[in-house]
């Protein structure tokens, strides 16, 4: 017996030295994938498993090296669950260097924490990570878990890295699924490195030797530069319910049946005030706007929660008593009104943020993290976003703009592109007047009008308190030391989206003194001041995400004792990325007036156009900042 | 006989209830017609009536008493900013046995429609309690119906058997008109009591006789249980404050205050002793040598260090190399800081484990610094741990044992003592980091006495650069540039940069001043008790500006003081500068041949008073072909008293109209 048990242990290191155990020395990750990187993953295996339509499991084996504390957000050693999915295995082993074991963690060393968070359409309920203080760099961790969902309408997306200045020796994903829930799958921002092998039942996608990449300002973003494989089941199963979707109409169906249907019921109370506040209005979108703003009066947005998150909104009657509710349930809620008033609109599903990410629109699967609704008008649409009070009927701004969307009507699903706020409708007209004492103190008035994304940037400002009001001012132009405001006046034009703000304010030595010259710039107002980040190589693409124009006219005046130079040279800059000119008149011995006009175009340009964007933002910059001097009158 | 004197005392008061002016459930329009001064209008939302009462009850049932606090609140919402009143969350720890949890928890909201006041209650499926981590559950109130204009209440007890009391906070960020708590301890539960913020709060405070049934269970001579039970009446006093204060103002915040949770109008009690069993009373903390003494306790901070025998080998060995107490301080010192890696973790004396630190070569700041102490008293020298309080947690001014939420070491050297922290990689004996750099800390000496330890750094902190640059007839300048820290400054430099590979420091380095093109650069990092030093040469053409026949210079290139940090009108709260500073600067100009100076800047010398600090500057022409800029600037204090703001302001402004002035040049 004693001898049977040792030839097993026996047995089994052979095996193990058969298999030829990894290596977890951080030396032998080849020295280009260490290049720019914070961290390697050098070995990935996933497996999902679709044994039926309400099975998925899930098993992650991921061995990351990191090299700096910058590399540390990069572990994703963590795994979620809710009640619809369990978590099997959770362990993690850490290696140092030279690939010594010096810690492991259990299922139960991880930190058991809430994952609600606001900012998100659906929201897993927990979370167990793993928070590890590393003794030095670099160290290895070999992350395993594993976890079991009823839901197959998620299917986990594949990437060969998550983060910037993240590389990758070698990642591997298989799914194996029963034929007949179908499964479809799009690998976006494809690169050739990733091999995709498909047989009946199982798919296979792997990339090796991934090379990171480092952010670089003007650029696309991370999720819309790095390569990632998307799936979905024709055949799924979601909180419950079973579904099936082949298209984005039959997924609008599906979703209009089960998650939207029964929810909008109102009282005779609610549809009444409703009819009562749109009585006597004929216009279809002024009766929108009306209810639009009834729902801003009534409802206040609050972020996911349990019992309020999930899948389906929350009753449109029960919003109605609360006041409140999730970016889903205001949605819904407002359709529901519009429906009162028999104004047809679409719920609609989205990805919201600055950065513009769009829904697949030739793939159907579970997509997006927001909630807006669309009117239909001609055939236009009026895009409303139902969780802020303050933002202006039909304005969307730069959170959920330009992009492609689904809108379920109830014919199907449907994808569509939301408003384009170009260049010319980002509009800043600016009007002033300086007056420079003899001291060299700036007196100003300043008069601006904004819109499209210019209004978007400041509609706010007027609901601040006073000082947040200052700071913004003071951070406005904060190319100006001793900054005194006086008088802000604003006035939000919320129909026409347009914002008026009138500041009085005055600079105590704003201009200096050299001998018997006073030197100042006479741009004080508006002043472009970032010059784009100097790279001595540019990879990624160049991207102007929004662009805008700013028309500037503004009358200085400096004091008796000072002349005016002869002349002052106007300058035209034309580029494909924007145009900036700048003229001067003098008006009389004391006053001179500029016309300064600086458009950005928006667009996507390749890297090496960067050098010569770069260098028209250099000039504006100059120009902006260029001072004069003024000569004293002896 | 004690307590008779202060209810005498006490009868002679009229105590104005104000809190009665506000029942749950009973807000009507006089409540709606309050009027808001031209601050309460123009915050988001305005606290009508914040009220809270802590009492004890003793339970039977549990063998103990359960801690209970009333909260009750009641704030009119102004704007769609204020919304966010509109849900409260309530944190609830627990800890092994202890635990806290929320009772009788009421919410509503009214709005005044067709001039009726219209009541909402909050559905009790929408108070949702939610697990946050192990220890740390939150409650959450999502109020409805929250509009402008509209008022919300919400009243809940928190039943707690933890005997603290939290801190009565009376200033919150948004105005309140009314506030009034009453905190009700039993006499054998001993408080001490400290107030924070600018106003004096007076308290109403008075004893309160009270009676409960209690059960003893009668032990048996081992201390095992018997089965007979008596029932007793006791009678006891409860020690009663009542505070009532009006108008606070919102809290506000301003640039450079180190935290500002330390100027919240506040009281903030911490449990002093406790009397569990007749005439024993069990002491928590009291004075600072209290509180020393508690943690001197064996079973706690000193015992801790005692009992460290796992550093035996390591101490034999680091004593043979030397017997000089410098050396060996330093040995301890560098071992400690180099085998231990700060884990950034809470830093309570209690539930610290010095031995698993050490093997796992992670741990709290306690765990570090007490390992040295440990380490460097097995040496032979005379060391201490000494407690501190981190600038997030404030200032330890009350005696407090929670108060302590770090330690740093101290060795006596030459007649004082040298403080030091081993858990930061490019610290050094002397030198603290920031973090811990807040007020005072407690020096635990081995007699069981203590000492109040200054920590705000009274060293200089030096940033000195020196350049040589040439200027052509274009305007383009090729210079040398030598940069001297020391100290926090220093630090400052080390943290950022090293151990990062030279690519990446000359990115830093490229940012911090704003110039592309540089080259030769050595950053001298790597001995922290060392001053740090970068030089490099650059080009730049950023600082010239031919106008004519004219070209003028922006003498200081980028180390111009070009902004004014101190940008508001008025100042309420103390500034923190962190650290006394001296910059100085040189820089020597070769001017191109073709030109020679036409104007330079005029000298300036400002001295703020009080020895705050001061500022020079110079222009010098060495000769037709050069010229040197000399500037000085030092601030000696850590934190300065609000009362100075103007003079400090227009110090600054000063310094940056000056240092923005052009030298000019002139063509032959």
């Amino acid at each position: 017996m004693r001898l049977l048990f040792l030839c097993c242990i026996l047995l089994q290191s052979i095996v193990l030295v058969a298999q030829n155990p990894f290596d977890f020395t951080s030396s032998t990750i080849p020295e280009d994938l260490r290049e720019n990187a914070d961290s390697v993953i050098r070995d990935e295996q996933i497996t999902i498993n679709i044994p039926d339509q309400r099975t998925l499991e899930y098993s992650k084996y991921r061995v990351i090296t990191v090299f700096s504390k910058r590399g540390m957000s990069d572990i994703d050693a963590y795994a979620s669950y809710d009640k619809n999915s369990r978590i099997k295995t959770l362990e993690a082993v850490i290696y140092d260097e030279n690939g010594n074991e010096i810690k492991k963690f259990k299922k139960n060393d991880f930190i058991d924490a809430s994952a609600v968070d606001g900012g998100t359409l659906f929201s897993d309920s927990r979370v167990k990570y793993l928070d590890y203080t590393p003794i030095s760099y670099p160290f290895t961790i070999a992350f395993t878990t594993s976890w079991v969902s009823n839901d197959t309408a998620f299917i986990p997306f594949w990437f060969p890295n998550s983060t910037y200045e993240s590389s990758t020796l070698k990642s591997h994903c298989t799914i194996t699924y029963t034929s007949d829930l179908e499964l479809k799958y799009k690998l976006l921002n494809p690169i050739d490195q990733i091999v995709i092998d498909e047989s009946p039942g199982k798919l296979e996608v792997s990339v090796e030797n991934y090379k990171s990449f480092v952010p670089e300002s003007y650029s696309l973003g991370f999720k819309n530069m790095v390569p990632k494989m998307i799936f979905s089941l024709n055949k799924f199963h979601l909180s419950g319910v079973d579904g099936t979707a082949t298209d984005w109409s039959s997924y609008g169906k599906w979703m209009d049946e089960f998650l939207l249907k029964g929810t909008r019921e109102l009282s005779q109370e609610t549809r009444n005030e409703i009819l009562k506040l749109v009585e006597g209005e004929t216009d279809k979108i002024e009766k929108a706007r009306k209810i639009y703003e009834y729902v801003q009066e009534k409802t206040r947005y609050i972020s996911v929660q349990i019992g309020i998150g999930g899948w389906k909104p929350m009753l449109a009657s029960e919003v109605d008593a609360l006041g409140y509710g999730d970016c889903k349930a205001l949605t819904n809620y407002t359709k529901s009104l519009l429906e009162v008033a028999e104004i047809p609109s679409y719920y609609t599903i989205l990805y919201a943020g600055n950065d513009k990410r769009d829904i697949q629109p030739d793939f159907v699967s579970m997509q997006g993290n927001h909630a807006i609704l669309s009117i239909p008008n001609g055939d236009d649409y009026v895009w409303l976003e139902c969780t802020s009070q303050e933002i202006p009927f039909g304005f969307i701004g730069n959170f959920t703009d330009d992009r492609d969307v689904v809108v379920i009507t109830p014919e199907g699903g449907k994808v569509v592109h939301t408003d384009v706020y170009d260049y010319t409708k980002n509009t800043q007209q600016l009007t002033g007047k300086c007056k420079i004492t003899p001291e060299g103190t700036l007196e100003a008035q300043v008069d601006m009008l904004s819109k499209g994304i210019q209004y978007n940037d400041r509609y706010l400002i007027g609901d601040k308190i006073d000082s947040d009001q200052k700071k913004h001012y003071y951070s406005f132009w904060e190319h100006i030391n001793n900054l005194k405001i006086d008088v802000v006046t604003i006035e939000n034009n919320r129909r026409d989206v347009s914002m008026k703000e009138t500041v009085v304010f005055s600079a105590e030595n704003y201009a200096s003194f050299a001998g018997d010259e006073m030197l100042l710039s006479l741009n004080a107002l508006n002043r472009y001041t970032r010059t784009p980040k100097r790279y001595k190589e540019r990879n990624l693409d160049v991207h102007i995400s929004r662009g805008f124009v700013d028309e500037d006219q503004v009358e200085v005046i400096i004091p008796d004792n000072y002349k005016l130079p002869e002349t002052l040279e106007n300058v035209v800059l034309d580029s494909e990325f924007g145009s900036y000119n700048l003229t001067y008149e003098i008006l009389n011995e004391t006053t001179v007036k500029y016309s300064r006009k600086f458009s950005m175009y928006e667009g996507t340009y390749s890297k090496d156009k960067y050098k010569d964007f770069r260098s028209f933002i250099r000039k504006v910059v100059r120009y902006d900042g260029q001072k004069i001097a003024l000569n004293k009158i002896k | 006989m004690r307590y008779t004197v202060l209810l005498l005392l006490i009868l002679s008061f009229v105590t104005p209830l104000n809190a009665q002016e506000f029942k749950l459930g009973k807000i009507n329009k006089e409540h709606f017609e309050i009027p808001l001064s031209k601050e309460e209008k123009a915050a988001p939302a305005v606290f009508l009536n914040k009220y809270r009462r802590t009492h004890f009850e003793y339970r039977d049932d549990l063998d103990g008493w359960l801690l209970y606090t009333t909260v009750h609140e009641v704030i009119k919402i102004n704007s769609i900013s204020g919304f966010s009143y509109g849900t409260k969350k309530i944190q609830l720890f627990n800890e092994g046995r202890e635990s806290e949890a929320v009772k009788k928890v009421e919410a509503y909201t009214y709005t005044i429609e067709d001039n009726e006041v219209v009541k909402i209650k909050t559905p009790k499926e929408r108070i949702i309690k939610n697990r946050i981590n192990e220890n740390l559950d939150e409650v959450t109130i999502t109020i409805p119906a929250v509009k402008q204009g509209a008022i919300i209440e919400y009243k809940y007890t928190v039943e707690s058997s933890y005997y603290e009391i939290d801190d009565v906070i009376f200033q919150e960020n948004i105005p309140v008109k009314n506030a009034f708590a009453i905190i009700e301890s039993p006499q054998f539960f001993d408080y001490n009591k400290f107030i924070k913020g600018y106003r004096d709060i007076l308290s109403n405070d008075y004893v309160k006789l009270r009676q409960e049934n209690a059960s003893f269970e009668l032990r048996n001579p081992f201390g095992g249980r018997t089965s007979k039970t008596l029932t007793n009446r006791i009678k006891y006093n409860d020690i009663v404050s009542e505070y009532h204060l009006q108008d606070i103002p919102a809290l506000k915040e301003e640039p450079f205050v180190n935290n500002m949770e330390n100027y919240r109008i506040a009281v903030v009690y911490e449990l002093a002793t406790v009397e569990f069993k007749k005439g024993i009373k069990e002491k928590r903390a009291k004075s600072w040598d209290e509180v020393a003494e508690y943690l001197n306790n064996p079973a706690r901070v000193t015992g801790q260090v005692d009992r460290a025998s796992f550093l035996d080998g390591v101490s034999d060995t680091l004593k043979a190399k030397s017997v000089a107490t410098l050396d060996r301080m330093n040995f301890a010192y560098d071992y400690i800081q180099d085998r231990m890696t700060w884990d950034r973790g809470v830093n309570k004396y209690r539930s610290q484990d010095l031995k698993k630190a050490y093997y796992q070569k992670k741990g709290t700041a306690y765990e570090i610094n007490t390992l040295l102490v440990s380490l460097l008293k097995r040496m032979g020298l005379q060391a201490a741990p000494v407690m501190a309080s981190t600038k997030d947690n404030g200032i330890p001014i009350f005696p407090t044992v929670d108060g302590f939420d770090y330690a740093i070491a101290a060795v006596y050297y030459n007649n004082e003592w040298i403080l030091m922290d081993a858990s930061g990689k490019n610290l050094y004996p002397g030198l603290l980091p920031e973090r811990v750099m807040n007020w005072e800390g407690r020096l635990l000496k081995e007699n069981g006495e203590s000492l109040s330890i200054p920590l705000f750094s009274r060293k200089h902190s030096d940033n000195k650069s020196s350049i040589i640059i040439s200027v052509n007839k274009k305007g383009e300048m090729s210079g040398k540039c030598r940069q001297k820290y020391s100290n926090s400054e220093a630090l400052y430099i080390r943290n950022i940069l090293k151990g990062e590979e030279q690519d990446y420091q000359e990115d830093i380095l490229k940012e911090i001043i704003s110039e592309n093109n540089v080259y030769d650069v050595v950053f001298e990092l790597e001995n922290s008790s060392k001053p740090t030093m970068i030089s490099y040469g650059f080009e730049t053409s950023n600082y010239t500006k031919i106008v004519d026949d004219k070209m003028y210079l922006s003498p200081h290139l980028f180390l111009e003081k070009s902004e004014n940090p101190f940008k508001a009108f008025y100042r309420e709260l103390p500034i923190d500068f962190r650290y006394p500073r001296i910059v100085e600067n040189i820089i020597t100009y070769k001017l191109p041949e073709e030109y020679t100076v036409d104007s330079m800047p005029e000298p300036l010398e400002l001295k703020l008073s009080g020895g705050l600090g001061s500022y020079k500057i110079a222009f010098k022409q060495v000769n037709g072909q050069s010229i040197q800029v000399l500037s000085s600037f030092k601030s000696n204090s850590t934190l300065v008293k609000a009362d100075a703001y103007n003079e400090i302001k227009n110090f600054y402004e000063q310094i940056v109209a000056k240092e923005k002035e052009k030298v000019v040049l002139i063509k032959k």
